[in-house]
């Protein structure tokens, strides 16, 4: 199914939230997605190349996300490895996921399932 | 042991579809390989939660990625007639259960369905539906994969005919070639017993 624009009743699957959030702030290949998703979730989350890469096939298709010219991670640059970033319609995506999933959160908070979480704890 | 453990990753990159592989398999070894320079950090149990991790996952992701080329490669006269083939499908294969497999229970259910008197026109009309199916069926999956494109060149009138098939419409054409062939053998045996 083709998602051409954001839809707040259909949520997106937690590995393309994660690969969309991953490209969020910067361009990455591959092993770089999976290191940022590794670290940003305390490597709860370790994603084989299996699920990236069929998750990285169906965005392209979709149009969320394209191939990057520019190469911003000189330590690990290889001419080889291709590097993906957002396009405008991926970024209205994972916007549109990330308000669903806050007012997720700001449901959970009134009816007192989860305390206020401070970014400390965080 | 690093390059026969590549060698091995190459191998289960078979169980994805050409396309995919073609497109990603260089970066999915290359992203193994430094999954695998990471994993050696914790030894070999590192490497085998690495392999168990990798193995489980190109079973479920190969799964769907072929289900997935297959639905894209799917037009919709291919879903047609598919659908068109069913019915005659499911006759042949009550056929197949009474004179292959002996078993009766299918066919004493058929028959009296077929036998229903007060069914006689849907039965008719079924029984034409089935002969006729499969070769709409045939045309259905067959015709959209030719494109005739005419046109002219220097003032001369140029047509060409360009062919695009998929592994999907390829199956649906046999599948119709052999119904065909099964429909007319059970009518010469119907029509021509051996006295």
């Amino acid at each position: 199914m083709k998602h051409e624009t954001p839809d707040p009743h259909n949520p997106l699957t937690p590995a393309a939230f994660h690969i969309l959030l991953a490209l969020a702030d910067q361009e990455r290949h591959g092993y770089g997605i999976i290191r940022e998703i590794e670290q940003r979730t305390g490597g709860q989350l370790r994603m084989a190349p299996g699920t990236l890469y069929g998750a990285i096939s169906r965005m392209r298709d979709d149009g969320w996300i394209e191939e990057a010219d520019e190469r911003p991670d000189p330590p690990l640059d290889d001419q080889r490895r291709r590097y993906y970033r957002l396009t405008e319609l991926g970024r209205r995506i994972a916007t549109a996921e990330a308000q669903r999933l806050a007012s997720l959160v700001e449901s959970a908070l009134a009816k007192r399932l989860i305390g206020p979480v401070s970014h400390a704890e965080a | 042991m690093p390059r026969d453990s590549l060698r091995l990753y190459r191998w289960l990159l078979m169980a994805y579809p050409s396309d995919f592989r073609r497109e990603y398999g260089a970066e999915m070894i290359q992203v193994f390989g430094d999954l695998r320079q990471d994993a050696q950090t914790d030894g070999r149990v590192g490497l085998i939660a690495l392999w168990a991790r990798v193995a489980a996952d190109t079973v479920i992701t190969a799964t769907l990625q072929r289900s997935y080329q297959m639905t894209r490669k799917l037009t919709s006269s291919t879903l047609a007639a598919a659908v068109l083939l069913l019915p005659t499908l499911i006759f042949l294969l009550i056929m197949f259960t009474r004179f292959v497999l002996g078993l009766e229970g299918p066919y004493n259910a058929w028959e009296r369905f077929y036998m229903n008197p007060g069914l006689s026109a849907l039965n008719w009309a079924l029984e034409r539906f089935m002969v006729l199916a499969p070769f709409g069926a045939l045309a259905l999956a067959a015709l959209p994969i030719t494109h005739l494109q005419v046109g002219r060149e220097d003032g001369a009138l140029v047509a060409s005919v360009s062919v695009k098939v998929s592994s999907v419409t390829i199956g649906v054409i046999l599948v119709a070639l052999l119904m065909i062939a099964a429909i007319m053998g059970y009518g010469f045996v119907e029509n021509f017993k051996p006295v």
